[in-house]
């Protein structure tokens, strides 16, 4: 008995009744949550809450008299926060008011929602920084893009027209003023560019345009342009190529190119004499790709131990002197590890550098060997003589009007093996051109011949382009190993004839 | 001498900022700790009005809830004045902001409804409003509880509004 007695009061303890009048004076209270709200108090001065009272009489009828507010906030002036449930109930002069707390049992429902709501607006804070962080990268590269594509045009202008100035008739110092600003236009183009593949490799959207070429070609068009530009310094320039290497790949042309000529500049910017030296060998032949290593040796100031590391990060120059934006070993670096390759940097402070590049290539896919042959440059230094070794008339009368076009060529013709045995040990020529597929020995037995009969280097050395119409898939193997030392198929276009003549014998002058 | 008082309604998603500009607003303080609200909490603040008379803003300040149909809607009961607030560094809400509003104007067409996205001072403005733009919210002030830009006046504004 006296517990329920007990239990009863300890309820009763969390319930507060209240009648008020229509000016919200207090009638009845029992007073067991706020003690003063008591008769003759004011209800509206007891807590704002209660000004809903104010409102809701506005919208009470006689089927809609009763109202639930949970979960309210209440307290006396100053004194403890209760968080309880209101019932109100609307008669015709009073207004009923029960007040339940439970504020134990809402703060306890607190702490879970506080946790859970905590959750996730962090996480939602966090997703809309990205977000943001996204889009201000995105605006960044686009502005970086259009400002390149803008000035472009320009800078081209500016290029060739300086191009022009100076084949007219300047004296000395306009001519080293064109150079200057042709110089200058070449350098705003190179930190533009770096600028744009920094943009782009950063945000994930550079990609890589595969396209078959000649790795021969293109090391050949970077050793011209270097000697072009290293010709008035006391820096040598040495090209080494493996002749091991299948030049015909499938990679990023323009990226190979920029790897290579962001080192080579990097060493002409470091090396004030001696020599810069460019090799590049195969380490590793598959079947679908080869592994070559690069390797762009100066003769420079080098670089101390310690900053290695730091030369491959962008806007870093260790030498603040030197000109340019220090952009050019980043993108180098990103470049090789976007096609899968290292770079490395060996160096003593005063004892020159050297950066060597390992790098895969993927292998032309076989039949689009002859897609490579684009660009050649025609000999201008002399004219040089040819033996066509071609059993069907046809070819021969077309291989004869593409080479005799250009008025470089001397060419003479013959139809089998015996015949040119006879015409090379009578005459000198400079490259022969022999089809696999001859009516006594093949072309290929032709080949070995010529590379093993003989102690005369300007026979058996000299420069053998096999052609032939057989579709065996690993025919250019068959005649490199037989000692040819480029092969055709047919049918081929005049560049890719021109393009591998012109290679040969540029690399028989060297 | 207080002539009449108006409830005024903060509602919209949790964490968005309400309790800080109620507080902001009533004490002219600030806290950077987030509390969830439970259930409500209410405060009156009487600001004199400029013909002399006195107005008793009654502010409820509503726990946070991402759809108005989920909260309890007794707390919107008898209001005056609806404030919408949403939190302009977090895209979640506002981004079906929209639909909350046309809710609230087809369950009480008689009551106005102030847009407010709060936090000014965390976002960049300029990239924010590219969002508001692209996801076709309209509002009435941008506002910063943590520094009271825009907080008196969206109050006071209200007050006008209601008095007039």
């Amino acid at each position: 008995m006296n517990d329920n007695m007990a239990n009863q009061k300890r309820f009763l303890n969390k319930i507060q009744l209240i009648t008020v009048d229509s000016l919200g004076e207090i009638k009845t209270s029992d007073a067991n949550l706020f003690p003063n709200w008591k008769e003759g108090a004011n209800i509206f001065n007891a807590h704002p809450f209660f000004e809903i009272l104010k409102s809701l009489e506005e919208v009470v009828t006689p089927l809609e008299k009763e109202f639930s507010f949970s979960c309210v906030h209440l307290s006396e002036e100053r004194n403890k926060e209760f968080i309880c449930d209101v019932n109100i109930t609307f008669e015709l002069s009073e207004t009923h008011i029960i007040i339940f707390d439970y504020s134990r049992a809402y703060l306890e429902l607190n702490k879970i929602s506080q946790e859970r709501n905590d959750s996730i607006i962090k996480s939602q804070e966090l997703e809309f920084s990205n977000r943001l962080l996204v889009e201000k990268e995105k605006f960044k590269n686009n502005f970086i893009a259009n400002i390149n594509h803008e000035l472009s045009a320009p800078l081209t202008s500016i290029k060739g027209f300086v191009d022009l100035l100076e084949k007219t008739d300047l004296d000395y110092e306009q001519q080293e003023l064109a150079k200057i600003i042709k110089s200058e236009a070449s350098h705003l183009q190179i930190i533009f560019s770096d600028m744009l593949d920094i943009s782009r490799i950063e945000s994930g959207e550079f990609k890589l345009n595969k396209e078959i070429f000649n790795l021969f070609d293109l090391i050949q068009s970077i050793e011209e342009s270097y000697k072009i530009i290293l010709k008035e310094d006391i820096v040598d320039f040495k090209v080494t190529i493996d002749k091991k290497i299948n030049p015909i790949v499938f990679a990023d042309k323009t990226r190979v190119y920029q790897i290579i000529t962001n080192l080579l500049n990097n060493a002409i910017k470091y090396t004030d004499e001696g020599i810069i030296e460019l090799s590049i060998f195969k380490v590793l032949g598959k079947n679908r790709k080869q592994e070559f290593e690069i390797i762009i040796k100066d003769t420079g100031i080098g670089i101390p131990k310690e900053d290695q590391e730091k030369i491959f990060n962008p806007f870093i120059q260790l030498d603040d002197i030197k000109s340019g934006t220090g952009l050019g070993l980043y993108v180098a670096r990103n470049l090789v590890h976007l096609m899968g390759g290292t770079i490395n940097v060996n160096s003593e402070e005063g004892q020159g550098a050297l950066f060597n590049i390992h790098i895969a290539l993927q292998n032309a896919p076989k039949g689009n060997e002859g897609a490579a042959e684009k660009e050649y440059v025609l000999p201008n230094d002399k004219k040089y003589r040819i033996l066509i070794v071609e059993n069907r008339q046809n070819t021969q009368y077309l291989i004869m009007k593409q080479l005799l076009r250009h008025k470089c060529f001397f060419v003479d013709v013959v139809s089998n093996a015996e015949d040119a045995i006879r015409n090379i040990e009578n005459r000198n020529y400079n490259l022969a051109i022999i089809d696999i597929k001859l009516d006594d020995i093949s072309g290929l037995s032709l080949t070995k011949k010529i590379r093993n009969d003989y102690g005369d280097a300007a026979i058996k050395d000299m420069p053998i382009v096999g052609i032939s119409g057989i579709s065996q898939s690993n025919i250019l193997n068959v005649a490199l190993s037989a000692g040819m030392d480029s092969f055709i198929a047919k049918p081929f276009t005049e560049e890719i004839l021109l393009n591998k003549i012109t290679r040969l014998l540029s690399l028989r002058k060297k | 001498m207080t002539n009449q008082s108006k409830k005024i309604t903060l509602i919209g998603p949790f964490g968005v900022g309400k309790t800080s500009l109620f507080k902001r607003f009533v004490d002219n303080t600030f806290s950077e700790d987030y509390k969830s609200t439970l259930g409500v909490q209410i405060q009156k603040k009487v600001i004199t009005m400029n013909d002399g008379s006195q107005l008793s803003l009654i502010l409820w300040d509503t726990e946070g809830t991402i759809k108005v149909s989920e909260g309890r809607s007794s707390y919107l009961l008898g209001t005056h004045c609806f404030v919408y607030v949403f939190d302009l560094s977090r895209i979640e809400t506002y981004e079906n902001i929209n639909t909350q509003i046309k809710y609230l104007k087809e369950k009480f067409p008689n009551t106005p409804v102030k847009i407010l996205g709060n936090k000014l001072d965390a976002v960049n403005i300029k990239n924010v409003e590219v969002t508001l733009k692209d996801l076709q919210v309209e509002y009435d002030f941008l506002a910063s509880a943590k520094t009271g830009d825009k907080v008196d006046e969206l109050f006071l504004e209200i007050a006008v509004d209601l008095v007039n």
